[in-house]
């Protein structure tokens, strides 16, 4: 393909902007460049005093003593099922509310409409003590329903769903309903196959957010057993010294689902956005 | 198919009153369309037959049913809109068998019937087709085919050509037409449009602010308007209204100067009255009033020349027939055909003669 910018950008800025780019995503994957380094460090590299970059023994065995240092398939399992369930009361319920906030009128929708949005300038960190004694008062700490249900709503997913759901035509509802379709149908039939790339970014989102979440797991769990991946690492935090090396190592771990569900889910919404037709 | 009536219908949005209290019957396999200015109520009317808003007050009988509250897949009406409202990630036969789907006919019905809709409608080549990959006329036609796949008791269309240009307008007119005939399909049709209003109609429901105004057949409500509402709005060209001062017992018209009219039987000249004459009856004679012209429409047939000024009520329009002649700045000397104008009372729009 013939490429007509080229013409009029000049060399010597196509090259700036070219080391620029090489510069800013070096200092971006920096961390995660230094995080594979970490994980194959010995205990030795990491006793040494100097900051090793590339470990002169690669320890692979670090990618199995890992899973013999702590119960670390529980913790992925653990991980997957709250980050799996969270994702999936999304993706159930948000389109739905979603839904009724775009299209429905009833008495009292503006101010609970505000009230979703209060919640989304709300940081975790205000609501964390009192989710925390509410959560503890109903005897939930340590299970994963005190892990889930206080992620299972969200102001930011019903408002996404429902911004997608605003512009699709009333006509079209009203159509479905005079075709003989009921609410439920006329969600199910009409509004939902066209909210399909929305509600993958929300499923995706949802998941790696939760996949990472480290705070309320912290609050909330103190037995081993019922730890994600994210605190379950701290266990490497002993008290004289930190195993950086497995930390990295089940840091990488983590990070490998993310990128499979990320370079699944991009096929999924190249898909998606072929099939939405007509605007 | 069956007929429609509606009695005492009535709508209310919070405390403002669309729909006053409203009766109409409408015939089994009647053909009947709703004009009126934008914002006459129109579109609620429809939508409030079919069940898209609720009723305030009365009933809806379809058939010996009375639908007035259920839900609108349940009374047998089906309805076209203005934007197709098509469903745009389904195929044109999706489209077209979504009610089937919906009221769980089998899937080798389904397609049968689609089928035999699609090809009727000339969508036979199309059917796999998404919406947005069809031409506004095919959209339109994939529309009528959904309504028509469910064998509806009465079919509702709100303002269904607009969005087509004027050629496709005048096909699709055909064709819903010929449809709304061979289906016998009693029919209601919302329009703005004067000449689909005329050609379509087997009677025509004018309405103002959610009342009617006057039904009738088009030619009835075009011979012999009510009032004066009903007579500005049913006719293109429209009607000329002319002021009338009376003298003696004559109609002076200063709009054509030098025309007088004798007042007819019943009716005393007074201050305050228009006389409505339509195009076609304002004709040139040769003792006529004059009318300075501002434009002619050569329409090949027949010509037409306007006076200048802005469209409405003061801009006057003569058919000057077969005369080829006039040309704009120059002056007819017009005359109104015997008896063949009406008088109106200019405030309240009744009708005097
Ligand atoms: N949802 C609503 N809430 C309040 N008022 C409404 C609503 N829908 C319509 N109206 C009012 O009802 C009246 C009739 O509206 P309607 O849409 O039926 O007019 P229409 O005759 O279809 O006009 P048009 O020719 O422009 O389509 C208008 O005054 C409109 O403002
Ligand atoms: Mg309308």
């Amino acid at each position: 393909m013939y490429d007509r910018s080229r013409d009029r950008v000049p060399l010597w800025l196509r090259i700036s902007i070219g080391a620029l780019l090489v510069i800013a995503v070096f200092l971006a994957m920096l961390p995660f460049l230094y995080m594979v380094s970490l994980s194959l460090q010995s205990d030795a590299d990491l006793f040494s005093g100097e900051v090793v970059v590339i470990p002169e023994q690669p320890q692979w065995l670090n990618y199995i003593t890992i899973w013999e240092e702590a119960p670390f398939a529980r913790f992925i399992l653990n991980s997957f099922v709250i980050a799996g369930a969270i994702s999936f009361l999304h993706v159930v319920f948000d389109p739905l509310i979603g839904y009724v906030f775009a299209k429905m009128q009833f008495p009292g929708r503006r101010i609970m409409f505000a009230a979703l949005l209060s919640t989304l300038m709300l940081p975790f960190f205000i609501r964390l003590v009192p989710l925390y004694i509410l959560t503890a008062e109903v005897g939930l700490l340590n299970t994963y329903t005190g892990l889930i249900l206080p992620f299972a709503m969200s102001g930011f997913g019903i408002f996404l769903m429902r911004q997608f759901i605003l512009p699709i035509p009333d006509d079209l509802l009203d159509a479905a309903r005079v075709d003989g379709g009921g609410e439920l149908r006329v969600f199910w039939d009409i509004v939902l196959p066209q909210l399909y790339p929305a509600i993958a970014t929300l499923a995706l989102l949802t998941f790696v957010f939760q996949f990472n979440e480290f705070l309320w797991p912290l609050v909330v769990v103190s037995s081993e057993q019922m730890r994600p991946i994210t605190t379950g690492l701290t266990l490497f935090n002993q008290e004289y010294f930190t195993r950086w090396n497995l930390t990295a190592v089940g840091g990488m771990l983590m990070f490998i689902p993310c990128l499979l569900l990320f370079l699944f889910a991009q096929r999924f919404f190249i898909r998606s956005v072929m099939l939405s037709g007509m605007k | 198919m069956s007929k429609l009536s509606l009695v005492g219908v009535r709508k209310c949005y919070g405390t403002f009153e669309a729909i006053p209290s409203l009766d109409l019957e409408i015939a089994d396999g009647e053909f009947c369309v709703f004009v009126g200015p934008s914002g006459c109520g129109k579109s609620t009317l429809l939508r409030t037959i079919v069940g898209l808003e609720e009723l305030t007050e009365g009933q809806i009988h379809i058939g010996e049913r009375e639908v007035g509250r259920l839900s609108p897949g349940d009374r047998s009406m089906a309805m076209v809109f203005q934007n197709y409202a098509l469903y745009p990630h389904m195929t044109v036969a999706q489209n077209i068998g979504y009610p089937l789907k919906l009221a769980r006919v089998s899937k080798p019905e389904i397609k049968k019937r689609t089928d035999e809709v699609a090809r009727s409608l000339g969508l036979g080549a199309l059917l796999e087709r998404k919406p947005a990959e069809l031409s506004g006329g095919q959209r339109q036609r994939v529309a009528i085919g959904r309504a028509v796949i469910r064998e509806p008791e009465a079919f509702l269309f709100d303002e269904p050509l607009s969005n087509l240009d004027a050629e496709l307008r005048v096909k699709m007119r055909l064709e819903i037409a010929e449809m709304q005939r061979r289906l016998g399909a009693t029919t209601i049709y919302v329009t703005h449009d004067q000449v689909e209003a005329m050609t379509l109609a087997d009677r025509i429901v004018v309405l103002r602010d959610g009342r009617i105004e006057q039904v009738g057949p088009p030619l009835e409500l075009y011979d012999n308007p009510r009032n004066l509402f009903v007579a500005r709005f049913i006719g293109s060209p429209a009607m000329n209204l002319l002021e009338v001062v009376p003298r003696g017992a004559d109609m002076q018209l200063p709009q054509l100067e030098g025309l007088v009219v004798p007042t007819p039987a019943g009716v005393t000249p007074r201050p305050g009255m228009l006389l409505g004459v339509r195009p076609e009856h304002l004709n040139p004679v040769e003792d006529g009033g004059s009318l300075t012209v501002g434009a002619v429409e050569h329409l090949g047939g027949t010509s037409f020349a306007y006076t200048a000024g802005s469209e409405g009520d003061d801009r006057l329009c003569a058919e000057l027939g077969e005369n080829r002649t006039v040309v704009p700045g120059t002056t007819v000397r017009v005359g109104i055909r015997e008896g063949r104008y009406f008088l109106f009372e200019r405030n309240s729009g009744t009708r005097l003669y």
